[in-house]
């Protein structure tokens, strides 16, 4: 769950107890501001009066692959740029979800935030000097906070803008509130398709339903993941000639391994792939063909016999640099086009060895476990956000695949029975039956409201009085930048979540320093008594020690006087 | 094949994580990106100084920006600066030829953008300009898209503002502002009930209902212009570019165009690094990205982070491309290089060694060291795993004073993982000259300079791997007249303000990766006025050391990770 965990804050109270105040809402910085009339004067409205001055927030939305940053009040960022420079080598992400995960720690813990430490810093360091050009130490920074950033990035966040930077405040705002801010809303679901995660927040009247909100692997990194087998066993690589002599040019497959870098993927998901229309051909399951050993080779002959007959995708060429140049041009990587179509099916779940729901099921799944009063107003305002959604046809994709989720399976079962014949009657209860199993038929009556805010095929049909038609109705703002506008927004009009200002976080990491060497005090003195007790220093005590040599009880702890071992409860203090 | 120092960043020096640990990395630089400040004694880092922005310039026509106007041109060129949307080279003003009368041709306007590099010309996008100069401002009026998307933009913003300014006026609001204290918490609770029972029952009142199902989505054909009913509620957005608009075939669009295309590169999608700032749904292709102007960048100084400290690291004279100030580490640290890689040729056993083996071999090395044969390797060649090299490390020395180094590799971790290689630093101790004019150093040569005495590269390499002199190493400063043998003798090469010491690596068989490891580097010397043991940052035996009479000595600790090259792989 996310909350103001990072950093103890006092202010966190506020944060964890959402229903008694937005959280979009005038901070107490914004003193003269609150003083004014809601219908703003234009000189206020205007985007002149925040443009010099440094009233202007710096607004940064660190993704765990790219970081989105720029000036409050413009609906641009400044700059997008990506956290590994090098991706091969270090690592496609700066931060992983498990930090034992994290490529090159050797699942170390310490030594994973220590890197992420590092590139927090770089990154920030980056983004004020390279990219905003602007000194940080007069800048009031909002942070997009995702769902569930790992409070451990937050900490490194945090640290590196206060201690390297020392900018004045920062303010962790929840991205999802944002992203509905920039569609002008204060309620919807969020539906965040990242890199590392895809996480679903309910957000109703500008409160996050953290605890409802749930998240998926499936999203960027898997994507990448999953196209990188399938290039690799079924694309074809065109090196360039060897030399001049002989221009022979002879198609490699399958692809070399070193070829299929990060960028490579990045640049052919991007350029070359899309979401096809729903696949509905039954997938003719042929396990038969395991004559191959490699796991991976079964899965994408599996997928390629699964798709290559339902894309109509033309096959497209990469020219891409050979990792060895040769001064001969460069080489040619032909995609097929079931692959461009087909790639992001993954997405979508109907893998045949994944038992892990997809996005449509996760989207229903946080619906169907929120309060039935809330599940109407939230499936008729979906929002998807993150760079992963800009994948041209996903989200109506996405639509249709949880409409086909919606709809109950026919009532009337084929079974060639007359009508009304008893075999006819315990063939329909059998359906009854497993219609009951289903598991999302008590969604089934809001299927004419589901509406996707920013769906770029918005449907013309669909319940009037539901929501059926909100569809498409929000501003055509980028998925990958929604939130980032969002809080520019914010910024602008100086709203977000409570800010915490650097004097604040200073005191209270003095506190917590405090507190852990008064601890370490307390622990020594503690030691210190128990060896005066015994007689012995405690680190030589061996086992059995304790009970002979003059000491007459067996246990190291007194009911009414001094213990034989210290009072350890004492030297950890509550608060 | 580099070499690179570390930055203790604000810590007090120590020995960083072996290259091992991908986060030490982070502290390590070349030495010429490092500065040094004089006042705390410490090298300073890129990754640490604090900086500010000291002008603004514009990389392509070096025009220097007022700052007052840097915001609003959003950090670019204003003036007539632009970048090929396809290769990002900057672009040249072209003027159009026309055949006059008389058959001669003529240029004058429209004006064009071409690109040198890949010949891209802005005609493709219909962008043609009656004038040469100032071709920002003459696009401003062209190029309308920016203002849509602002004045979206605006709108969302006051449609925001009505919902923030009521929420700040609702008195439950102010409670929770002024004080966080639990008592108040409660009181606010209770204020909350209070509001929520005085509030019009959904379906009872039905204009409160109406508001309640219309913000909620609901009822959107609804007319009529009213103001929010409650403090929590935002009325409905009516956005001006909505995807509602453009409508359902031209939403599918992207995806059929998608599904025909037959060429990528210049005519497909555009790559993601030239569309992932535009905010705006926009077209993908390539042929449709415009041109940037080009980012300005900007001179900055730069300043000790410590909060103590803050002196000046490098200030840059705003007319010129001199510096003000410049306290580099170049002019304060030995500077190190690496070179002149030897192989030993081997003589047979080539079976997996046994740590005791490679104990062994270690100790035996030393003993037939200038028996064995090697030979001279390119440096830029891959190391063989299994192998033995040896390198070279110059130390040049930038003080007007000899130096006194020690050379030793720090402790590894205990949790650290092996490394793959082993290192034999056979002098630990040596001088480097101080730096003169070039003509004194002729004069060296003949005179014996006691500074230059080599004492001790015999005596530490007895003491072996990591050790410390327990003697006072200038005690030994006098007895310089060994010196020609034993410098030869044990590889140290001594030329002006340079010596040159050998480095021994051993690569373990079955090695893989880079080869990487730190090395600590204490320097002495000698001081220019009597100092103080708390101004004496580095030494952990400081200013203590130093011994009693005229001068001073100070010591100063860096640590350096050498990269000798990556193990071929097999």
């Amino acid at each position: 769950m996310t909350s103001n965990t990072a950093v103890p804050d006092p202010s966190s109270a506020a944060y964890s107890t959402p229903t008694k105040r937005a959280v979009i809402s005038a901070s107490a910085e914004a003193g003269p501001s609150r003083a004014r009339p809601a219908g703003a004067s234009p000189a206020y409205s205007s985007r002149r009066h925040s443009l010099y001055g440094i009233e202007d927030r710096v607004i940064i939305d660190p993704g765990s692959r790219i970081w989105r940053v720029g000036f409050s009040g413009e609906p641009d960022p400044r700059a997008v740029y990506w956290t590994q420079r090098s991706p091969d080598t270090e690592g496609s992400e700066a931060w992983t979800l498990d930090l034992a995960q994290l490529h090159g720690c050797r699942e170390d813990r310490k030594e994973a935030e220590r890197l992420i430490s590092a590139r927090c810093v770089r990154l920030a360091r980056d983004a004020f000097t390279k990219h905003l050009m602007t000194d940080a130490k007069t800048r009031k920074v909002v942070v997009l906070e995702n769902t569930f950033l790992p409070t451990v990035v937050k900490e490194q966040i945090a640290a590196a803008l206060f201690d390297n930077l020392k900018v004045p405040s920062i303010s962790f705002t929840p991205s999802c509130l944002l992203a509905l801010a920039a569609c002008g809303r204060i309620t919807g679901l969020v539906v965040d398709i990242g890199w590392l995660e895809t996480t679903i927040t309910p957000v109703y009247c500008s409160r996050p339903l953290d605890h409802l909100a749930r998240s998926t692997t499936l999203a960027g990194k898997a994507l990448h993941d999953r196209l990188r087998l399938l290039l690799q066993h079924h694309a074809t690589y065109i090196p360039p000639p060897a030399s001049m002599s002989n221009l022979e040019r002879r198609p490699v497959q399958p692809v070399p391994e070193g070829l299929l870098s990060d960028r490579l993927l990045e640049r052919i998901l991007t350029e070359g792939c899309f979401v096809g229309s729903i696949n509905l051909r039954t997938p003719n399951m042929s396990f038969a063909d395991t004559s191959d050993d490699a796991d991976d080779n079964r899965l994408a002959n599996m997928l390629r016999d699964r798709y290559r007959g339902s894309a109509t995708a033309t096959d497209l060429s990469f020219r891409i640099d050979p990792p060895e140049s040769t001064g001969l041009g460069p080489g040619l990587l032909l995609v097929p086009g079931w692959i461009r179509e087909r790639a992001a099916e993954l997405l979508f779940g109907d893998d045949i060895d994944d038992e892990q729901d997809g996005i449509p099921e996760s989207i229903l799944h946080c619906i169907s476990k929120l309060p039935v009063d809330l599940r109407p107003t939230l499936i008729s305002s979906l929002l998807i956000t993150g760079g992963t959604a800009s994948l041209p046809g996903l989200i109506p994709r996405l639509r249709v695949s949880l409409l086909r989720l919606l709809l109950p399976s026919p009532s009337l079962p084929e079974t060639g029975h007359p009508i009304n014949s008893p075999a006819w009657r315990r063939a329909e209860r059998a359906e009854w039956r497993k219609r009951h199993t289903e598991p999302f038929r008590s969604l089934y009556g809001l299927s004419g409201r589901l509406a996707i805010l920013n769906d770029p095929a918005p449907l013309d049909t669909g319940d009037i009085d539901g929501g059926g038609l909100a569809g498409g109705r929000a501003p055509r703002w980028t998925p990958g930048l929604l939130s980032w506008v969002g809080g520019s927004l914010a910024g602008a009009l100086k709203t977000g979540a409570p800010e915490m200002t650097r004097e604040t976080y200073d005191t209270l990491f003095a506190h917590s320093i405090e507190r852990g060497e008064s601890w370490l005090a307390a622990q020594e003195t503690a030691e210190r008594d128990v060896a005066a007790l015994v007689g012995v220093n405690i680190e030589d005590l061996k086992p059995g020690m304790a009970r002979e040599g003059g000491l007459e009880r067996k246990r190291g702890w007194k009911v009414g006087g001094e213990g034989i071992i210290g009072d350890w409860t004492r030297v950890v203090r509550a608060g | 094949m580099s070499v690179l120092y570390n930055c203790p960043h604000l810590d007090q020096p120590h020995p960083p994580y072996p290259p091992s640990y991908p986060s030490s990395s982070s502290s390590f630089s070349p030495l010429s990106h490092l500065y040094f400040c004089e006042e705390c004694d410490a090298i300073r880092c890129d990754q640490c100084v604090a900086v500010e922005v000291a002008s603004y310039f514009c990389p392509n026509c070096l025009f220097d920006v007022p700052s007052a106007n840097v915001r609003a041109d959003r950090n670019k060129c204003a003036r007539s600066c632009f970048a090929c949307p396809l290769c990002k080279t900057s672009m040249a003003i072209q003027a159009t030829e026309t055949k006059s009368a008389e058959g001669s041709s003529v240029s004058g306007p429209p004006y064009l953008l071409v690109c040198p590099g890949c010949k891209w010309s802005s005609r493709e996008i219909g962008w043609e300009f009656s004038k040469p100069t100032g071709l920002a401002h003459q696009l401003q009026k062209i190029n309308t898209q920016q203002e849509l998307v602002q004045s979206e933009f605006d709108a969302l913003k006051d449609h925001l503002e009505s919902y923030v300014s009521l929420s700040s006026t609702a008195p439950t609001y102010k409670s929770s502002s002024a004080s966080r204290n639990p008592s108040r918490h409660i009181s606010q609770l209770t204020q909350m009930a209070a509001k929520a029972l005085h509030r019009d029952v959904p379906g009872m009142a039905a204009s409160s209902a109406r508001t309640r199902t219309r913000s909620l989505g609901f009822g959107v054909g609804k007319a009529g212009k009213e103001g929010p009913a409650e403090w929590d509620d935002l009325g409905e957005y009516k956005a001006k570019g909505s995807w509602k608009m453009i409508g359902l075939e031209n939403g599918m669009q992207d995806v059929e165009t998608m599904r025909e295309l037959q060429e990528t590169g210049g005519v497909g999608p555009a790559g993601l690094s030239s569309r992932w700032s535009n905010s705006w749904e926009a077209d993908k292709m390539s042929k449709s990205m415009h041109p940037q102007r080009i980012s300005l960048q900007t001179k900055s100084t730069k300043r000790c982070p410590d909060t103590g400290c803050r002196h000046l690291l490098i200030q840059p004279d705003a007319k010129g491309v001199r510096m003000k100030i410049k306290m580099v580490a170049l002019n304060y640290v030995p500077s190190i290089e690496l070179g002149r890689r030897k192989r030993r040729i081997q003589s047979g056993n080539l079976a997996q060694p046994t740590p005791e083996e490679l104990e062994r071999r270690r100790r035996d090395r030393r003993r037939v060291r200038g028996v064995v044969e090697e030979e001279d390797e390119d440096i830029r060649k891959r190391l063989q795993a299994g192998e033995v090299y040896n390198f070279q490390l110059a130390f040049t020395n930038p003080l007007y004073d000899p130096i006194q180094i020690r050379l030793t590799q720090p402790h590894q971790p205990k949790s650290a993982p092996t490394p793959n290689h082993l290192i034999f630093i056979p002098t630990q101790h040596f001088t480097v000259a101080a730096l003169k004019d070039a003509w004194a150093y002729d004069d060296d040569e003949e005179e014996d300079d006691p500074m230059l005495g080599l004492e001790g590269s015999e005596g530490a390499s007895e003491e072996g791997l990591g050790s410390v002199g327990k003697r006072s190493r200038l005690s030994a400063l006098g007895s310089g007249s060994l010196r020609d043998k034993r410098g030869r003798d044990s590889g140290v090469d001594k030329k002006a303000n340079t010596t040159k010491v050998g480095l021994e690596i051993e690569v373990l068989p079955g090695a893989t990766g880079p080869v990487e490891f730190d090395l600590e580097v204490r320097y002495k010397y000698r001081a220019d006025e009597p100092v103080h043991a708390e101004k004496e940052a580095s030494g952990k035996e400081g200013a203590s050391e130093s011994i009693a009479g005229k001068e001073e000595y100070k010591t100063f600790t860096f640590w350096i990770r050498i990269k000798a090259g990556d193990v071929a792989s097999a």
